[in-house]
């Protein structure tokens, strides 16, 4: 799993930049001048010299020769950072934060630690901060991301809890990165307002979707998973005023003990009410947050729930809508759902285990999230293709 | 310490009650009875279960409350999503009647070289003048035509034999396309024809115009030939020859064929079946009896016909069932359409399952002579003698005149389902229709007593089969999802 | 049978009307207009009666059977009344909603 944020930021130079300050990476001795003003580069071999004019430069070995004045000294598990990439930086507190990577697959942001409901198998438990300075550090970055990224997921906490600068966020994605599909994960809760979805539509974003969760078709029983009365039902509003609206959603239901039992009558609700929707993931579970808590409650191995699974895609895809499996291993997934599996677990989650040596199969597969070392499936087994 | 995270019992609804949303029931055997919603979501369940959850007495965390809750037949105080969702769906059920006319079939001449026994309209005459329809009054059917807001047009050439006026068919499809590159809507062409005058030149047009055809096969060849007489009396032959020839000029999927069933039909459905099988369709339409061209001889013969023609159809749907349970993927539409009503929140397309009645509203018929008729049925109507349903001439009234015309009003208002005698409380409202052609044809009244109409045994009979499939036969009912046209 | 009177062909059902409401009786007796002839008659102390009548050929020839379906669907009648009664406003308010140009869905403030 790599680390994202580190506090062990060590200044080396005798000027520090003050504040926070958001920065991209270069690994280009020969970059323009012009251009290196804005970047910090990275020092990777040993150089008698650094090329000079850069804002600033990024050390893995304390250099022998004097340092330019701006510069840091990083801890070895940050070595994974490369050209392109944005960092935001905090000389005073030694903090660094990744915010974005040009080679990932799954650039996601965090906007918020803020959150209205309280999912029993929460990865990002809430924080009840004054966090909007993500927001700020964001919007200095999006503007260095680079014009290829294929995706950015934005993801909290809860998104909508930023109400217009939620908008601003999305504005700026199509200003600067409108080649770029944006995710927004969120509850929908707040999209109950039409006034919002309409607001989110205004933005015209070339490629937006809302990821949000639905956990059942009963509404008490998608309130305990959340942990939010009344949450099914402004959940619900929150899709149709989305999709009134003109905005893509997507429905996400994470798979375990308290959300497999009836995921066929909840496949079957979503098909006859929110035939609409743009996107059905069935998602494997993500051991970290509050699932480890509650753990028993939640736990089931994916192998157990096959069947209700291999139905529930039935009825949706039956039904021509567009249905995908996330974050199951191939092995424990029923070999007529491989189709729908993708490999999604972010590249900064994932890792495979003893039991997978020797798999031929482990590039489609994804593995696990690394917090899985914690429980997983007992059925775990290589595949040996020829 | 306790825990931050609450229990399910917290987030169950706060008072023990819950309000009725509206649904209507029917027996469905001896045993069971089915619920069914405003929007056809349907539950099968027990009489002392129906009466329980009536009366309030249902538990509320029991399996049948919850199914009942999903599908919106109860709400309680712990959600009040329920009225939105079902204002939506009540809207996607009934997004087709603003569509309008979407089915305009032209007759472009009464002459044919067929004397099918079921037949009430063909003339056996070289007469042009007397039965072809004029380019004058096909351009008026065209005016006419794109009067309609619906998005999707189908132009069906009708007949008599339509290929017999085959310069005709070339003329309107010409002039329709001209007109389209105006009207961008996405139009379809279809001849409905016996084959036997099929040549190389016509191929070769539809193929240019991607025009459908659609054909008669009524069985096994004898079958055939006995229903459809002709010179030589080698209607099946020609058939299938002239299907062979559509299919390789314009593609499989652009040739279908329609049966009509006939008594002589009604003991033999597994050889029709087969015989579409061989043929190479992928599935079949067994359609019920026509009541037009028989004698009727007291008002209980609809209940007679109906036994054996529903006998027919639950043989023909099993032997189905079997054949794709043995590997042959082959679907029977009239089921496929029912399964449409009761398995997605859409409505179907099929213009004789709907309330209001499809007639003008959905479908349309412009006769060879000008006359305007909301439906085919109507049409035969006519030709027997009685014009009731006649809208007017397209010569002398317009668009406005005719599809406000009393001749259409009056059967469309009046049999709305929904407020008609045992239709509007009846479970299975949502999948049927009205049909004012049948009722008229049969009972001389545009609505009909359902006890004593031949349309609602026939549909009940229908209803309850696929319904007790549905629910008590796993494998079957895998089968039958796969026929939903989604 | 109880409550039910024979007269060769011919077969009385008195009905309390404090029980079931005349609208339901009348319903009931509409759906079995293929099965057999039948004529409603008002009697004092709120009974109506119901005459069956089986002579002539048409129709279903049980007579048993067709009076104990009738009570079935009399009964069947009775409970469509309690849903009708808790649903109609509700009903109207949804086919009045759907078929408005009005929004979706309520717009609730956040």
């Amino acid at each position: 799993m790599l680390k994202l944020s580190s506090s062990r930021l060590v200044s080396l130079g005798c000027l520090g930049e003050n504040g926070v300050v958001v920065r991209r990476v270069s690994e280009n001795p020969a970059y323009a001048q012009v251009c290196r003003r804005q970047e910090y580069f990275l020092v990777r071999d040993h150089l008698s010299e650094v090329p000079e004019g850069f804002a600033g430069y990024l050390f893995f070995e304390k250099p022998s020769h004097s340092v330019p004045a701006v510069s840091y000294l990083l801890e070895p598990s940050l070595s994974y950072l490369s050209n392109g990439d944005i960092v935001k930086i905090n000389a005073s507190q030694g903090s660094l934060r990744t915010l974005y990577r040009r080679n990932s697959r799954h650039n996601s942001v965090l906007v918020t630690e803020r959150c209205n409901n309280y999912c029993l198998m929460c990865s990002q438990p809430p924080r009840d901060i004054n966090d909007c300075h993500l927001v700020d550090e964001l919007l200095q970055a999006i503007p260095l991301m680079s014009r290829e990224t294929v995706s950015v997921v934005i993801t909290g906490g809860e998104p909508t809890l930023l109400g217009d600068r939620l908008l601003e966020l999305l504005n700026a994605f199509r200003c600067y990165l409108p080649d770029t599909a944006v995710h927004v994960l969120s509850n929908g809760r707040n999209f109950r307002n039409f006034d919002y979805a309409e607001a989110i539509g205004r933005v015209q974003h070339p490629d937006l979707m809302i990821g949000i969760p639905l956990y059942s078709d009963i509404s008490s029983k998608h309130d305990y998973v959340v942990q939010a009365d009344g949450a099914f039902d402004d959940t619900i509003r929150g899709i149709i005023n989305l999709k009134t609206a003109g905005v893509k959603v997507e429905i996400r239901v994470v798979l375990h003990n308290l959300t497999y039992a009836r995921l066929s009558e909840l496949a079957r609700f979503i098909r006859r009410n929110l035939t609409f929707c743009d996107h059905v993931a069935l998602m494997g579970l993500e051991i970290t947050g509050f699932t480890r808590s509650n753990l028993e409650k939640l736990w089931i191995d994916p192998k157990d729930y096959q069947p209700q699974l291999r139905d529930a895609v039935a009825i949706l895809d039956g039904a021509k809508m567009d249905v995908s499996i996330y974050n199951h291993q191939l092995c424990v997934l029923d070999h007529s759902l491989h189709r729908f599996s993708r490999n999604s677990i972010s590249d900064w989650k994932n890792e495979f285990i003893g039991e997978c040596n020797g798999c031929t199969r482990k590039r489609e597969c994804g593995g696990f999230f690394s917090s899985a070392k914690v429980r997983y499936s007992a059925h775990i087994t290589p595949f040996h293709d020829e | 310490m306790a825990s931050v995270f609450k229990d399910e019992a917290f987030f169950l609804p706060a008072e023990h009650t819950y309000s009725l949303l509206p649904f209507r029931f029917i027996r469905l055997d001896s045993d069971r009875y089915v619920a069914v919603n405003e929007v056809g979501e349907s539950r099968v369940l027990l009489r002392h279960e129906l009466e329980l959850f009536v009366k309030k007495r249902l538990p509320q965390t029991s399996s049948l409350y919850f199914a009942l809750k999903a599908s919106h037949f109860v709400e309680d105080n712990d959600s009040d999503i329920a009225p939105d969702l079902l204002t939506l769906k009540v809207r996607s059920k009934r997004a087709r009647i603003a569509r309008f006319t979407s089915l305009h079939m032209f007759v472009v001449t009464l002459r044919c070289n067929h004397s099918c026994r079921y037949c009430q309209v063909s003339r056996q005459s070289e007469d042009r003048s007397a039965y072809d329809m004029t380019e004058a009054t096909a351009d008026k059917a065209l005016d006419f035509t794109f009067r309609s807001p619906a998005p999707a047009i189908k132009i069906e050439f009708q007949g008599g034999e339509p290929l017999l006026n085959f310069d005709l068919i070339k003329y309107i499809v010409l002039a329709a396309e001209g007109r389209n590159t105006v009207e961008k809507r996405d139009l379809v062409f279809v001849i409905a024809t016996n084959l036997s005058f099929l040549t190389d030149e016509i191929l070769n047009f539809c193929r240019d115009h991607a025009i459908l055809i659609s054909t008669s096969l009524d069985g096994p060849e004898d079958l055939h030939n006995a229903n459809r007489p002709k010179p030589g009396n080698d209607s099946y032959q020609v058939t299938i020859d002239g299907i062979r020839r559509a299919r390789e000029a314009l593609g499989v999927d652009q040739v279908s064929a329609l049966m009509t069933t006939t008594k002589a039909s009604l003991l033999r459905v597994t050889e029709i079946v087969d015989e579409y099988v061989k043929q190479g369709f992928k599935g079949i339409f067994l359609r019920n009896l026509s009541p037009y061209g028989f004698a009727i001889k007291t008002r209980y013969f609809n209940a007679y016909d109906s036994d054996n023609w529903l006998n027919f159809y639950r043989r023909g749907l099993d032997y189905i069932l079997e054949l794709n349970q043995q590997g042959c993927a082959f679907t029977e539409f009239y089921t496929a359409t029912i399964l449409q009503k009761m398995l997605t929140p859409y409505e179907t397309g099929f213009v004789n399952l709907r309330s209001p009645a499809g007639i003008g509203i959905a479908g349309i018929i412009f006769n060879y002579n000008g006359e305007v008729y909301p439906s085919d049925e109507a049409r035969m109507k006519a030709e027997m003698g009685d014009k009731i349903f006649c809208m007017g001439n397209l010569t002398t009234e317009s668009y406005e005149q005719m599809m406000l015309s009393s001749a259409l009003l009056t059967p469309l208002e009046d049999s709305v389902a929904e407020s008609v005698p045992m239709c509007e409380e009846c479970a299975f409202l949502p999948y049927c229709g009205s049909d004012p052609d049948y009722h008229y044809a049969t009972q001389q009244d545009f609505v009909g007593h359902k006890a004593l109409s031949g349309f609602c045994k026939k549909n009940m009979g229908i209803f309850r089969y696929i319904i007790h499939k549905l629910e008590d036969n796993p494998e079957a009912r895998q089968i039958l999802e796969s026929w939903v046209n989604w | 049978m109880n409550g039910v009177v024979r007269d060769g062909d011919k077969f009385v059902l008195s009905v309390d009307t404090r029980v079931y409401s005349l609208e339901a009786v009348k319903k009931t007796a509409y759906k079995f207009a293929a099965a057999t002839s039948i004529i409603l008659q008002p009697r004092k102390d709120e009974i109506v009666r119901v005459l069956f009548n089986f002579a002539g050929v048409h129709g279903r020839s049980d007579p048993e059977g067709v009076i104990s379906d009738f009570c079935n669907e009399l009964l069947d009648q009775d409970l469509r009344e309690i849903i009708k009664r808790e649903t109609a406003p509700i009903r109207n308010l949804i086919l009045a909603h759907a078929f408005s140009r009005s929004s979706l869905v309520e717009n609730n403030e956040v």
